[in-house]
């Protein structure tokens, strides 16, 4: 059962105890009821004008707006230790899963996607292990990411002179950021 | 939060463990796997499938040799491509062995050290396309590979 707050200039909508839509009164409004949701922008008396959604093509829409939380605040992170002969997750948000794609590259999926390509990522690696001789992980760095709207590939690269090659760290972080525009 | 780990395979013989969170679809995961400018032109080969943590081999130093030896069986490690990562690692400490031995021979230069520039001479020299060593093209196991240590090469 969803719990609907009006406040003087705005509507907030908890569907579950994690999730908190919140709009202002003359741009949007969210009614979820049981297993319907009903959802307009502009809103009139209810029912009538208001458009009934099943809640289940809404809710991709929902958890992209649970981790669009405000301007400032990181949608995505994800923190993946190497060790032995695998990965882990330390600690990861709006993340679905971990791809270990090989030697110095991961992929993080997100499971709610950003709106686009052009959402801003911070990264970085933790020292490199010394599979070689210690000269050799000198300067490793997080050196390149490939970026997408609904994954991010990292690679880590040794970059010792004269001769490059990817190396796993001992872990890699990850931050997301993306600027919230209110629709 | 929990979570399973699964396998995918690719159309080369690669392989990509995932760590797929509770509730996410493995192969949604897998379908958005991408691979760096400059790998090789691959695709998936089949559905991702679950495996266990102690399916991995227990370290990475052959990661981009693993391969898929099936159900209910072990990663195992293609040998050929054990070769080729094995003979690059050793290229690659070769190279900072020899620029430590450069700075070294300067010292003995400027000391007019010439037992000690001769030494480093020598062991540079068997440096010298070490990756390239016959024993390597010879090895019958990943174990044996990594018995050809950089020192063990120049040793020999």
């Amino acid at each position: 059962m969803a719990l609907l707050y009006v406040e003087p200039q705005r509507i907030t909508v908890e569907l579950q105890s994690d999730l908190l839509l919140s709009y202002p009164l003359d741009t949007v409004a969210v009614v979820i009821a049981d297993n319907a949701a009903y959802i307009r922008k502009n809103p009139g008396s209810f029912p009538a004008g208001w458009e009934l959604f099943d809640k289940e093509p809404l809710m991709p829409f929902l958890w992209r707006e649970k981790t669009r939380v405000q301007n400032g605040a990181a949608r995505a992170w994800a923190r993946v230790g190497v060790s032995g002969g695998s990965l882990s997750i330390a600690q990861s948000h709006n993340v679905s899963g971990v791809v270990d794609i090989g030697v110095g590259e991961i992929s993080i999926v997100f499971d709610a996607v950003f709106a686009n390509a052009n959402w801003v990522p911070i990264m970085f690696v933790e020292r490199a292990s010394t599979l070689l001789s210690a000269a050799n992980v000198l300067g490793s760095g997080g050196k390149k990411s490939e970026i997408f709207y609904d994954h991010i590939t990292l690679e880590c690269w040794d970059d010792t002179p004269g001769f490059r090659m990817k190396k796993d760290p001992d872990s890699y972080g990850f931050v997301g950021f993306e600027t919230w525009v209110h629709q | 939060m929990s979570h399973k780990l699964f396998l995918a395979n690719f159309s080369d013989g690669h392989v990509a463990p995932m760590i797929v969170l509770d509730g996410a679809d493995p192969a949604a995961i897998a379908a958005k796997i991408t691979f760096p400018a400059g790998s090789p032109p691959r695709s998936l080969s089949g559905p991702p499938r679950e495996i266990q943590e102690p399916d991995l081999p227990p370290d990475r130093y052959f990661r981009n040799a693993w391969k898929d030896d099936g159900p209910g069986k072990k990663l195992g490690v293609d040998l050929g491509k054990a070769k080729a990562i094995h003979a690059a690692n050793l290229k690659a400490e070769a190279v900072a062995e020899k620029r430590k031995a450069d700075a070294d021979f300067l010292d003995a230069l400027v000391e007019n050290d010439k037992p000690r520039q001769a030494q480093i001479a020598a062991r540079r020299r068997k440096l010298a396309g070490i990756e390239n060593r016959p024993e390597i093209a010879q090895a019958q196991t990943p174990e044996a590979l990594r018995l050809l240590t950089l020192q063990f090469l120049a040793d020999n």
